[in-house]
């Protein structure tokens, strides 16, 4: 049943079919194949959209383009450029710190990269970055959105594997830094070697205009992160709120919204949401046979009988859990493989939180490969950025991202002592 | 045949533009209120979460059909590459009638759900889960219209071709 | 041979879960093998209420749903949801299965092809926790946000005591509770447990407003299909599971709550005044509701109890 639903679907990508109804098609068939009453498909296709916390992603992408078309995002460029436009990368860097940020806020990685792909790939362009580099490292540090926290992962993983939130809200801290400064390495890397990545000679007068001039756009991150803190807002309602001030600044500070082209812009964002969306619809049911046929618990059992040096078997789980993030929702994972997990993990004497965090940072990378990489799908389609272009530029930024994660495996405290600590 | 086809389509792709934007405009308008009425008016609303999926399940759906006659949709253009090119036509053609095929499905059986459905009712709002599941079917037969349309209007070579590929691949040769 | 599907929402480790397991384990040998169930927990397969649509449509044969979950193919299930309608579970466990729901339960099998396979599945009372209030009385609740799922029971209830019902979806619960986006929630001891609610709360208020009763549902036709003798030991043995479990759950409950009292400084108000939210909420409820549940339900419902409780 496995075996057919996986090779259909590589033979209908093979022939040109839209992800999306090739992920429909071959669980389609298989559904029929079994015998299951084909309006499963029709149902799991409809409730893989009913989730509230994706309305966070066209607003997201909503609130970069209005922040794009209402000089929001050019003004923050500008101020950045005046900043850091003298230091080789200045503008990826600031990517990366950006990410660090909105992912104190938000807990979902696609929304993040909804907004962060719709602001800083075209600026980066603009700024002499090639356009492979910019989308790749976008992608790439979207990954931070579920590990700093809040996170609805962990949540999630706190729950079914009976660890306190609190523990793991800490515990991500760390990781989400060791993972930054693996990006911010593979920034000065890459900008060096490739030699882009550096504007104008500092100058104060620059820097201070530049300030005053994006005042109204500065004070847009101050009220989100404030408003969340203080409890004004939840995560979903983060991104309507951005893309209300993006709204109201360019209407009535900056003039530069024209009313009548928001109909335009709004059907842009919701076509940009939808191309992506409808594949998190149909890979629901292609996700639903994969756990009618106990696809994970298979591959598990294959490999609990390889080793029992707990090094190696977390290397393995390393691996299993990247494959699988390829092909299955993140969510439903979490809630299959934890049960089956925590037995083994707690027999070879390792933190469920610590394996939490190596757990929710394998699954996030895994969005970004194919066949089933909603990041990567994200980026793309925002960006009109075609896989075979995104499959190149992501390999170094790949790498960065396995080399943090087998660091974070292997050093159990940069996830532990934080915890210990507050204790 | 073809004059029906391209003016049906035609209206179809006007009827998509407007509800996208109408649909995103109120999702957006009444987000924003809830936290409006709950942070500053001490009064939250009680039906904002249904009633917006519900919104969103349509627009999603839509915006998948209309990404297709826009030709946004999503594609492993990788994939594409190892097929050698003299299968080229043979592979469009079993990729646009699985897609129908698929259109086939969603819409038939999309029917028999809402059927099914059409009695249940939403808690809060009181409305019959037929508003969730009438989306699938009926966004699934104006998607069917355009690949219907692309084959008729460009060829069945093209129909399902996205703008990324196009892009990407001007950007490769340059 | 038979092989039946049972999806359920309830995770691994939950006592329900290690029920269930046990169950179709000794189905399994009472049967000598002729009907194997394949078990598919903690909503894989999809949430509570759409499993419970997978069974009408057959793709699933059997699933757990909580009474409420069931509500939009019948909503004359959610009557023993009511706020604050129960003195005790013996109380509620007799209507439930008496001739007061029964024309629920046949609503559910003739429009929907669901039967019962048993109509109790204890799961808890619920009560309230809150951040920063030690709350006592409704007038300690008065303009409160309180957490609640988006459903008109809930929304009635918390406008009744006089707080401000706060839909927030479960899965940003706990972040909600961090920020202080609300004030407070309410669930029952086994979820704040294990959804870790208490990590964020000052105070448990044993309220017991409302009861949680989950039932295991067969779909009918797979039932049918069934040889008889099969039938009866799949009964019995629910039946067997469902006694246990009301023993076993009330057990877990009270070491839940020595356990969240021994590893957090929260405090546990054991002595809310019950009768003055009961006025202020019951009446509210079926009020609003009394078009939806149907008003000869509602009214069999209560004069049962009255019944039970003037022997
Ligand atoms: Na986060
Ligand atoms: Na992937």
């Amino acid at each position: 049943m496995i075996a057919t639903l996986l090779l259909l679907l590589l033979l209908l990508l093979l022939v040109g079919v839209p992800t999306a109804y090739a992920l429909a098609a071959s669980a389609i068939a298989v559904i029929w194949l079994e015998g299951i009453p084909l309006t499963i498909a029709v149902q799991r296709m409809t409730a893989g959209v009913q989730s509230f916390p994706l309305l966070a992603i066209p607003l997201f992408i909503l609130a970069g383009t209005l922040m794009n078309a209402s000089g929001i995002s050019e003004r923050l460029f500008a101020l950045t450029g005046a900043l850091v436009g003298h230091i080789r990368g200045g503008m990826a860097y600031v990517n990366v710190l950006t990410n660090v940020f909105m992912s104190g806020i938000s807990g979902s990685s696609l929304a993040d990269c909804a907004a962060t792909t719709r602001v800083f790939v075209p600026q980066m362009i603009k700024h002499g970055y090639d356009k492979g580099f910019s989308v790749g490292l976008t992608a790439s540090a979207a990954v931070l959105a579920p590990i700093i926290p809040p996170s609805i992962l962990l949540v999630i993983y706190g729950w079914q594997a009976n660890v306190s939130i609190g523990d793991l809200f800490v515990a991500g801290i760390v990781p989400g830094l060791v993972i930054a400064i693996a990006l911010v390495v593979t920034v000065a890397v890459m900008t060096r070697l490739r030699g882009f990545g550096r504007g104008a000679a500092f100058s104060a007068g620059k820097l201070r205009d530049a300030f005053f001039d994006a005042s109204w756009a500065l004070l847009m991150p101050v009220i989100i992160i404030v408003g969340f803190r203080m409890g004004i807002f939840t995560a979903t309602e983060v991104a309507a709120i951005a893309a209300a001030y993006a709204f109201l600044v360019g209407v009535f500070v900056y003039r530069t919204l024209k009313v009548l082209e928001l109909p335009r812009v709004f059907t842009s964002a919701a076509r940009d949401t939808s191309s992506i969306l409808v594949i998190a619809a149909t890979a629901a049911p292609f996700g639903w046979i994969l756990s009618i046929g106990q696809a994970p618990q298979q591959l598990l059992s294959f490999l609990s009988g390889f080793s029992d040096n707990p090094m190696l078997i977390l290397l393995l789980i390393n691996i299993i859990l990247l494959v699988l993030g390829t092909f299955m929702e993140t969510l439903v994972l979490i809630i299959i493989l934890v049960p089956i997990l925590l037995p083994l993990i707690e027999t070879l004497g390792i933190d469920p939180v610590h394996f939490g965090i190596v757990m929710i940072i394998n699954l996030v990378i895994g969005q970004l490969t194919p066949p089933l990489g909603v990041l990567m799908y994200v980026t793309c389609g925002i960006s009109g950025t075609s896989i075979g272009q995104f499959m190149r530029s992501i390999k170094p930024f790949l790498v960065a991202l396995i080399i943090a994660l087998l660091a974070i495996t292997y050093i159990p405290a940069l996830a532990l002592y934080p915890t210990a600590l507050l204790r | 045949m073809k004059t029906l086809v391209l003016w049906l389509d035609d209206r179809v792709r006007e009827i998509e533009y407007h509800a996208l934007w109408l649909l995103l405009a109120a999702i957006f308008v009444i987000l924003t209120a809830t936290v409006f009425f709950r942070y500053v008016l001490g009064a939250p609303i009680t039906w904002t979460e249904e009633f917006l999926t519900m919104l969103f399940t349509w627009m999603v759906f839509i915006g998948a059909s209309s990404a297709l006659s826009t030709h946004q949709h999503i594609r492993i253009d990788i994939v594409l590459r190892l097929l050698p090119p003299r299968y080229a036509l043979v592979a469009s053609i079993v990729a646009v009638l699985t897609c129908l095929a698929v259109f086939w499905v969603t819409i038939h059986y999309g029917l028999k759900y809402a059927r099914t459905t059409w009695g249940d009712l939403t808690p809060m709002m009181g409305v019959t889960f037929g508003f969730y599941t009438l989306a699938l079917p009926v966004t699934s037969i104006c998607a069917a219209l355009h690949v219907i349309r692309a084959c008729v209007d460009d060829g069945v070579r093209t129909a399902l071709m996205s703008t990324i590929e196009a892009q990407a691949g001007e950007g490769d040769e340059a | 041979e038979t092989v039946l599907r049972f999806g359920h929402p309830n995770v691994v480790g939950e006592m329900s879960s290690k029920l269930y397991d046990e169950f179709v384990a000794r189905i399994a040998e009472r049967t000598n093998g002729e009907v194997t169930i394949q078990v598919f927990p903690g909503e894989q397969l999809g949430k509570e209420t759409e499993m419970v649509q997978q069974l009408r449509d057959g793709v699933l044969d059997m699933t757990a749903a909580s009474m409420a979950a069931t509500s939009t193919l019948v909503p004359a299930m959610e009557i023993p949801s009511a706020p604050f309608l129960w003195q005790n579970w013996l109380e509620a466990e007799a209507v439930i299965s008496g001739a007061a729901m029964q024309p629920a339960f046949d609503e559910l099998e003739e429009k929907h092809n669901i039967v019962p396979l048993t109509k109790i599945w204890y799961w808890g009372w619920r009560n309230f926790t809150l951040s920063e209030k030690p709350v006592r009385t409704p007038d300690d609740m008065a303009g409160l946000k309180i957490r609640v799922p988006e459903s008109p029971v809930w929304v009635e209830m918390i406008r009744g005591i006089g707080a401000a019902p706060t839909p927030i979806p479960f899965s940003d619960v706990y972040t909600a509770l961090q920020q202080g986006t609300v004030d407070g929630q309410e669930n029952p001891i086994p979820t704040i447990y294990a959804r870790k609610f208490y990590e964020v709360q000052g105070y448990i208020v044993m309220s017991r407003h409302m009861l949680q009763n989950n039932m295991i549902l067969m779909n009918k036709d797979s039932m049918a299909r069934l040889d008889p003798r099969h039938q009866r030991i799949i009964l019995e043995e629910v039946g067997a599971a469902s006694a246990k479990m009301t023993l076993l759950q009330q057990r877990a409950e009270e070491n839940m709550l020595k356990e969240i009292a021994a590893t957090t400084e929260i405090t546990i108000i054991d002595d809310p005044d019950r009768a003055a939210f009961a006025e202020r909420s019951t009446e509210a409820v079926f009020t609003a509701l009394a078009e939806r549940w149907g008003e000869d339900r509602i009214a069999a419902v209560r004069e049962t109890i009255e019944t039970i409780r003037g022997q």
